[in-house]
Order: C-alpha cells, then structure tokens, then sequence
C-alpha cells in the first residue's frame, strides 16, 4: 500500500518528514517496506484491512500523534429523477452479497482527470485510465471501498442480477482475458450475461469509455471467502479483490458511493439520480466488547489508567460508554478486527507504545529436567564427535519417484508431498541411509577424504489408516561394514546396550553383508555394506540404521561400579590356520569353552592370507588375557591352558598352530 | 698452589664450563661426589692449623656459591639428552576429531539458556493434522491470514507442519497450566531455494501459560535469552505485529550484535536484527485447548534457527547448511 504524504495531508497533519512518519508507523505496528521521496510503501498485516485506505492511514497517524482526522463532507444534489427508474437491482446470491448499492449518473463527460489526481493516482501506483475509471480507483485508495462503473448504455436490459455463474458462462474481462466461470464465482449480470466477476474484475464490454454517457456506480460487500477462492481459482487478483477477501465495512459501501457520485459531478459532470438502488441485508450491529482497565494491567503487566483508554479507543474511532471499572466499547468504522477485550488491550498497548512496558524477570523459579531423548542425543553426538564423525543435515524429502528404496522401515508407498498449486514434485523419505550416501558421494567428488557421517533425524511412513515418523540414528562410512559396526558398537557401548547383531538378507545391501541389529531382542535397524543400487559411490560404502526411541528406552546412562582386578594379567597370542568359511564367533566360543574360568578376554588381532597359507584358508592371530582375582598366574599353568584351547580348536574347528 | 689458589682457578674454570657444559656434567664435576669441591675438602686435612679456619670458610662459601650457580644454571640450561632432536614444527599427532553441525549447535545453545530459565524441551510430530496447524491457531481456513503460511499436504487433513506452533496445541492439551516449554524442530515451506529460502528449516518456539503472566515477563524473559546469546549490553525491542495465534502479538529486534548497533550491513544500518515473532496466547486458542483464558495468561515466542546461526557466523546462503561438504562442517 503506497501513501503519498500530500495525499495524505488531506486527512490529517502527519509529521514534516516521511522518515518521522515512517518510524512512527513502525512502531505502532505498520510495516514500512521503505521510503521514496514522500511515498511510504506500507506492508500490512492480514487484520488491517482498514489501513489499506489514505482514510484508515490517516486516523492511525492522528490516534497515534492525538491529532484531529478530517473526513470529507458530503452532500449530494441530486436531480429529481428516481433511480429506481433507470435501472433495478436483484440479488440472488444473498448468502455471498450482504449489501449492493447502485447509483446512476448520467450525462457525464468522460476524459482526462485533473491533473492532481493523476499525480495522486500515479503515487499510489494505479495508472490513470479515464475521470471516472480513476474517481472509482481514487474512491477506493481513499476509503478502502471498491467500486466498479458500468456503461449504463452497454447494460442489456435494465436489471443488475448478483448470482452464481451458469456451468457454461464466460467474460471477458477488462485485462482483456476471457476467464470461465463456474457455480462457485458470484457475477453481476445483466439480463443476458455476467458483467463483472463480484469483486475481482468487470466485464470488457460494459467498461467505461471516452463514448460512455450514462455510469452505474456499483459499491457492495462481498463474502470475503468467496471473493478469495474465485482469485485464486482464476489466478486473479486486484486491488479490489484484495480489499474484500480482508472484509470492507457495511457502513462504508454508501459512503464511498456518495463520495464517487460527488467526484463524478465536480469532475465530469452529469446528474444524479434521486436515491440509490440498496438491497441489504439487516445493517449488523457492531460488535461491543467489555474492557476492564484491570485486565489490561493483567495481560500487559503495565497499567493504564482507564481515561487514558479512553482516550486511546475514542481516537480509534469506538464509541466508549460504561464505568471506569468496565468500559463498554463499540468497534470502530471499519476495524473489522476489533471484537473482544483483548483486540482492544493489543490496541491500547500499540498507542500506547510496547516501550512502555517493563521487563519483569518474576515469572518464579523451576527447575527444567532433560529429558531422556535429549541425554541419549547429546551422549551420541558426543561419542560419535570424538570418533571422528561428522554431523549432517540432509532433506527430508525424496525424489517424487524413488527407484532405490530402502524398505527396511516401510513396505508402503512413499508418502507424497503436494504443494499448494497441487504438484508433486517430491515425497518424505522411507529412510536415512540414500541421502547420508549423497554426502559422501558429493564429498567424493569434491575429492575430500571420506570419513563417517551420521545424522539423527526422522523418516516417514503410513501407520494404520494415518501417518507416522519415526526418529532414526543412521551412520554411513567409507569401507567394509566392520568400520561402521564399529561405531554402532562403540555408541551402544557408552550406553550399556550390548550390540546384538543377526545376518539377514536386505536388497538394498550386500548379500552377506548385512546383518540386523536388535536391541532386547526386537529389531531395531541393520548395518551392512550399501548395495549398488544404493550408493553411488567410487569406493565401497557401509551403512547402518537404529531406531533412534529404542536406544533411549534400552540406554542407561550410569551404571554401577565394579571393582577392577589388580593382580598382573599373563598375555598369550595364539596364531591359527582355519578354513575361510570359520567365523570370529566360532572361534571365541570355542576358546572360551575350553578355557578356564580365569580367561579373561580373547581379542582378535588380525587376519593373513597369502605366501604360506592355502586356498580356502586363512590364519588368524588372537591375543588372550589370563587373570585370577586372588592370586598371580604362574606361567606353566597358563601354558596348559593355552594348550588346552589348541586342542580344542583342532578338534572342533579343524584348525591348525601357525 | 695454595688452596687459596686453588679456590680462584675452580672458581674460573666453573665459569668457563658453565657457558658450555650440559648441566649434569657441570654437577657433577663440581657439585658432585666425585667433583672439585670434594676435592678441594680433601685438601683441608694439609693445611696447618692457623689458616685452617680461614680456609674452611673459604671452601664453603665456595661451595654455597657453586651449588646456588647450578641450581640457577638448571632453570635455563637444557638437560642433556639421549633421544634424537625432534622437529616439533611437524604437526601433533592425534585423532582428527569429528563436527556437529552449525544448526544443531544453534539449537543446543538456545536450548541451554531457556533450561537455564526453567522451560522444559518439548517435541511434536513433523506430520501433523489441519486443525493442529491452523484452526486450533486461530487460523481460519480461506482467510488471508492464511497467505503467509503455505503448506505442503501429504492428503487433507494431513500435512507437514509449516511451523512448530502446533507444538503449543498439544503441549497445552496435555498439559495443566503452569507450562513452561521449548519445542524445537523441524518445519516445511513449499518455497524455492535461494540464499534465504528453503523447503525445510528449524524453528524454537517458547510458550508460558499460568496465572498472573503478562506481556512483560515476554519481555524479561526475551531480554535475558537475548542477553545471554549475544551478550550483557544487548537491548531488545518489541514493535506491534499480527499473528493469529497470539495477541497483542510483536516483532522482536534485537540490538545488532555485529556491529554494536551502530549500523551495518547486517542491520541494514538500522542497529537492529529482527529475530522473533512473540505474542501473548491469544484467549481463543487457551480455551480451544481447554484452558481457562481468564483465570491464565500466557505468552509465546519463536525463532528461525537457521538466522540465528547464519548471522551468528555470518554464513550468506541458507543452503550451504543441507549440503553436507565436509569443507563447510569442519569449520564447526
């Protein structure tokens, strides 16, 4: 909404300089996008319908600076001639037209506006078109009222019908596009077709041109929801539309009527014709609110004292009766916003000023507690830091169509995302792992190191008839699988949750690498080696899922001490030959089988194939610890021990001493 | 040579040996069991018996004065080593640590003063319904108010929320008054990307409710998180705003920590950042969650976490945080 200060000195006496209007606006609320010359372009917010008008401007100015607003004065000589003889007004939709009002004048001569107006016109950004076409555009930038004039002469028949669109209707309207109408759009029309769309454009062919001698001069009220679905099912939006989807005032339909006829005899001419042409429903009453100066105190924390909101309310524009205690205040004009106690609190601390209002720290005393989550994260986070891991943010989103899916969490389809000019051009993700995969591919291509990444965010799914998410930890690093176990291993070791991993078989993984995690023995997540439908990467890339709620319910975050054993441990590395086909876990538990109680680790050192070693073979070196709690190991018998461990390795795993 | 002479030419050659000895050696060709002075005592038992005394204090004030010139030489001379020079201009060796990212560094660090100030941290649903989204909001379906919150549907009613003040709804329907919260989270917009544009971001919302709040504690407590985030000489200021949920609603500014409010570029020379959007609860959206509005007050706030950590970094492009180059997270 752009105001120019010489217009708007026509109202009320604003400060000197644009500037000082402008950061008194600001601070009151208005919005200023910026300041050209002496044109300020006000952003306003949705419930200020009435400051997009020099009028609703003009007495937010004066109640904010308590100076006088002036309206200007109005009267009409009109001829003796009945309007009600030139034209009638029937309307059928009542239910989306509160109030229409015609006037008819005739005999104009229309041409060039003053050269003012134009001037005032061009400020406000409308461009002038013809006297009359800008003394409605003037009316309407003035009071906040769209109004629309009809050549009388290319009005078929002498009847304005407001009613819904037929199926098949069109018109073409004054942008000179042809718009198909439906039963939902409220048009004026004459007895053969729609001349205007209610509120948001008229017709081409009944417009006011340099021939046009006799005007219809349409003010009205539409149902502001209507008015907005036609917009935005046309794509079409003007300065009139814009106004009626934020709601015009009853009262103010006949006041811009007057206005415009008045411009229009001073300006081209013509005469009016005796009364005008009103189908109303019953004038609303205005909304009365009860406002305790008390409550104020309460909701602002700041008291003001009740003849001061007084003040403020009548400035605005309400009527304010009532006791000190409860006034009883009637909305203003136009202040379609203002219903109830605390609409008019908010106003009373706008005028008033928000600087007004103290700081007060005394909201009490309370402990907030973590929450579970929130320590599990921060743990998480913290370990996977120290282990060299980076944190990432990706999408939520998926591509509209996913050809890769990780149908671990979901066999459902992939839930779709529709913006609101109705397309779908992405869906939410099923799963974490493809874009943790992105980063390491576009890190790759940016040839940085690879290093693990994790984020801890949630994935999307169909749960029942509704929809869930769900919040997951997922972690992606270069390499084999074990890197990434690693980490799972390490982040579940902080938390005292024993890692718990079952080989499965998941498309999106490696066959054979890839195991399920369980977390007290459900399924939470898997880990494995990214397939090549799922990574994109040059070098091999390993990925793993989990359930982020379950490893906050299974977490402990302390634990009790246990006392450590303070006797020297007796190491013993053993190096064996078994076939490829042994796994870690059989040798351990063979080991600890046979060894005796005091074995106190096994750990795996490293594998060797090659020079030595056959086909189908490898060799394996482990290390194991040997400790008595109450006593110091002599090596002879630890010796036996280790023998006893080779037995029964050769014996039940076929290996054999490197 | 008298022992006297004998004094002055240890005395010399201490001096001599000690611009160029490691320290040890200096000890212990001095100082130590085997060294000069114990030689020099040796040489006591010669001397007749008159100038005994004499000579004695002689060969302790020697002495004192060579174990004090070791202890000082210790302090600046480097011990002799058996180890190899190391070149210590070769970088240290340690595990290259991993990064949180900026956003969630932003998160914790706002999450940490409002526990500070007793508020709880609260989540909800990214999915959410209409009605938790807006008409429980005060929102209306087809008002303009409407205009500023486009939202992505998944199918009516559900959709993904375009802020996480549906967080407020369900914490107060769950919750009896007093209710002091945080709910961080993420939030959707279907709006192109461009330096300050993106589908997805991060919002904080703060929400008070119980008996006797008023819009001035908003203000207390908006002025101590500003002056803890950014600093004991930050100011604030409240200006007259409109959303739907809350009233009297305000913008928050506060004073430009980049340039001392001085102006800058940052501040548009204004001296001001705009930050947050607050309000009191607007009454209908206490009782539409069955509170009661008259015998509670309360207030609300929220902020876009992704401004906060790009002005706190001066990070100029939204999207650099969702594209993950390692040569962006390792600067945090």
């Amino acid at each position: 909404m752009k105001v120019p200060m010489s217009w708007l000195k026509e109202y009320v006496d604003p400060p000197a300089l644009p500037q000082d209007l402008a950061k008194l606006l600001v601070m009151a609320g208005v919005g200023v996008e910026s300041v050209e010359g002496d044109v300020l372009d006000l952003e306003i917010t949705a419930n200020r319908a009435d400051l997009l008008s020099m009028l609703g401007v003009a007495r937010e100015t004066g109640v904010n600076l308590r100076r006088p607003v002036k309206v200007p004065d109005l009267t009409l000589a009109e001829s003796a001639q009945d309007v009600a003889q030139a034209i009638s007004v029937v309307v059928e939709a009542k239910e989306l037209c509160p109030r229409y009002t015609a006037r008819v004048v005739t005999g104009v001569k229309v041409g060039p506006s003053p050269t003012w107006m134009v001037q005032r016109l061009d400020a406000a950004g409308i461009r002038s078109v013809n006297n009359v076409v800008d003394i409605t555009n003037y009316v309407l930038l003035e009071s906040g009222q769209p109004l629309h004039a009809f050549d009388a002469s290319r009005l078929r028949g002498r009847t304005l019908v407001v009613r819904r669109a037929g199926p098949e209707e069109k018109i073409l309207a004054i942008d000179g596009k042809e718009y198909r109408l439906t039963k939902d759009t409220l048009v004026i029309a004459d007895d053969e077709r729609p001349v205007a769309i209610a509120g948001v454009m008229g017709g081409k062919d009944s417009e006011i041109t340099n021939a046009t001698v006799d005007v219809v001069i349409e003010s009205a009220q539409f149902d502001p929801v209507s008015v907005r679905r036609t917009g935005r099912r046309l794509a079409l939006s003007s300065d009139s539309s814009y106004r009626f989807e934020r709601g015009v005032d009853f009262d103010t339909v006949d006041w811009a009527s007057r206005r415009a006829v008045s411009l229009i005899l001073q300006w081209a001419g013509g005469t009016v014709w005796r009364g005008v042409l009103d189908v109303s429903a019953p004038r609303p009453a205005r909304p009365v609110a009860k406002v305790r100066p008390a409550r104020i105190a309460q909701v602002l924390g700041l008291s003001v004292p009740a003849p001061r909101v007084r003040e403020i309310l009548v400035g605005l524009g309400a009527q304010v009766a009532g006791s000190d205690a409860e006034l009883e205040v009637t909305a203003p004009v136009g202040r379609r916003d203002l219903k109830i106690e605390v609409d008019y609190i908010e106003e009373v601390a706008r005028i008033e000023g928000y600087d007004k209002i103290p700081c007060d720290t005394g909201f009490g005393l309370r402990v907030a507690v973590d929450t579970a989550e929130d320590l599990v994260r921060e743990s998480v986070r913290a370990t996977l830091s120290g282990l060299g891991a980076y944190e990432c943010l990706t999408w939520s989103f998926a591509e509209a169509a996913t050809p890769n899916r990780v149908s671990y969490w979901t066999d459902g389809p992939p839930l779709p995302l529709r913006d609101p000019q109705g397309a779908v051009d992405r869906t939410l993700r099923e799963s974490l792992a493809p874009r943790l995969l992105e980063v390491l591919q576009t890190n790759e291509s940016y040839r940085e190191a690879l290093r693990p990444v994790y984020e801890i965010a949630h994935l999307y799914r169909r749960e029942g008839k509704g929809y869930g998410e769900k919040n997951v930890m997922a972690i992606a690093a270069p390499g084999d699988p074990l890197g990434v176990k690693g980490l799972v291993q390490t982040v579940l070791d902080t938390l005292s949750i024993p890692l718990d991993l079952q080989p499965a078989t998941l498309g999106f993984l490696e066959h054979g690498s890839a195991a399920e995690i369980r977390i007290g023995g459900a399924p939470a997540g898997y880990l494995g080696q990214a397939g090549p439908a799922l990574s994109g990467l040059r070098v091999p890339a390993s990925v793993a899922e989990i359930d982020f709620d379950a490893i906050v319910r299974a977490a402990k975050l302390t634990h009790p001490y246990k006392d450590f054993n303070r006797q020297p441990p007796v190491d013993r590395d053993l190096a064996v030959v078994l076939a490829d086909a042994v796994t870690w876990k059989q040798v351990e538990t063979a080991v600890r089988t046979a060894a005796p109680p005091w074995l106190e680790a096994v750990r795996f050192l490293n594998e060797y194939k090659g020079k030595g070693i056959e086909p189908g073979q490898k060799s394996w070196a482990f290390s194991m610890v040997f400790r008595e709690a109450d006593r110091t190991l002599t090596g002879p018998e630890v010796d036996a021990s280790v023998q006893t461990i080779l037995k029964a390795l050769e014996r039940d795993l076929k290996a054999r001493l490197r | 040579m008298s022992l006297g002479e004998k004094i002055n030419e240890v005395r010399a050659h201490f001096e001599k040996d000690a611009a160029t000895l490691p320290i040890e050696q200096l000890k212990n060709r001095y100082v130590g069991r085997d060294g000069a002075l114990r030689e020099l005592f040796g040489l006591l038992k010669a001397v007749p018996p008159a100038e005994k005394g004499a000579a004695g204090q002689a060969l302790n004030a020697l002495k004192g004065e060579l174990e004090r010139r070791v202890e000082e030489l210790a302090k600046t001379k480097v011990r002799a080593s058996s180890a190899a020079a190391v070149d210590l201009s070769l970088p240290g060796r340690a595990p290259e640590l991993g990064r949180r990212h900026p956003i969630y560094k932003t998160w914790d660090e706002i999450g940490r003063v409002f526990m500070k100030l007793g508020f709880d941290v609260v989540t909800g649903p990214e999915i959410e319904t209409e009605e938790n989204n807006f008409e429980a909001l005060n929102i209306p379906l087809d008002h303009p108010a409407r205009d500023g919150f486009d939202t992505f549907y998944i199918e009516p009613p559900y959709l993904v929320r375009s802020h996480t003040s549906p967080v407020q709804i369900r914490t107060m329907r769950q919750r009896r008054p007093p209710i002091r919260v945080i709910a961080p989270g993420k939030v959707f917009r279907p709006d192109k990307p461009d330096a300050g544009h993106s589908p997805m971001f991060h919002q904080i919302e703060g929400l008070i409710v119980g008996p006797g709040i008023t819009f001035a504690h908003l203000k207390g407590v908006l002025d101590l998180f500003a002056k803890s985030m950014w600093g004991e000489t930050t100011t604030i200021r409240f200006r007259p705003s409109f959303f739907p949920f809350t009233e009297p609603s305000a913008e928050v500014d506060v004073s430009c920590f980049i340039c001392g409010a001085k102006g800058c570029p940052v501040c548009k020379g204004s001296g001001w950042v705009e930050i947050l959007g607050s309000g009191m609860v607007h009454p209908k959206v206490l009782s539409g969650c069955g509170i009661d509005a008259e015998a509670n007050t309360g207030f609300a706030f929220g902020m876009g976490v992704e401004r906060i950590t790009m002005l706190k970094y001066g990070i100029p492009d939204i999207r650099r945080f969702y594209e993950n180059h390692f040569a962006f997270l390792r600067q945090f």
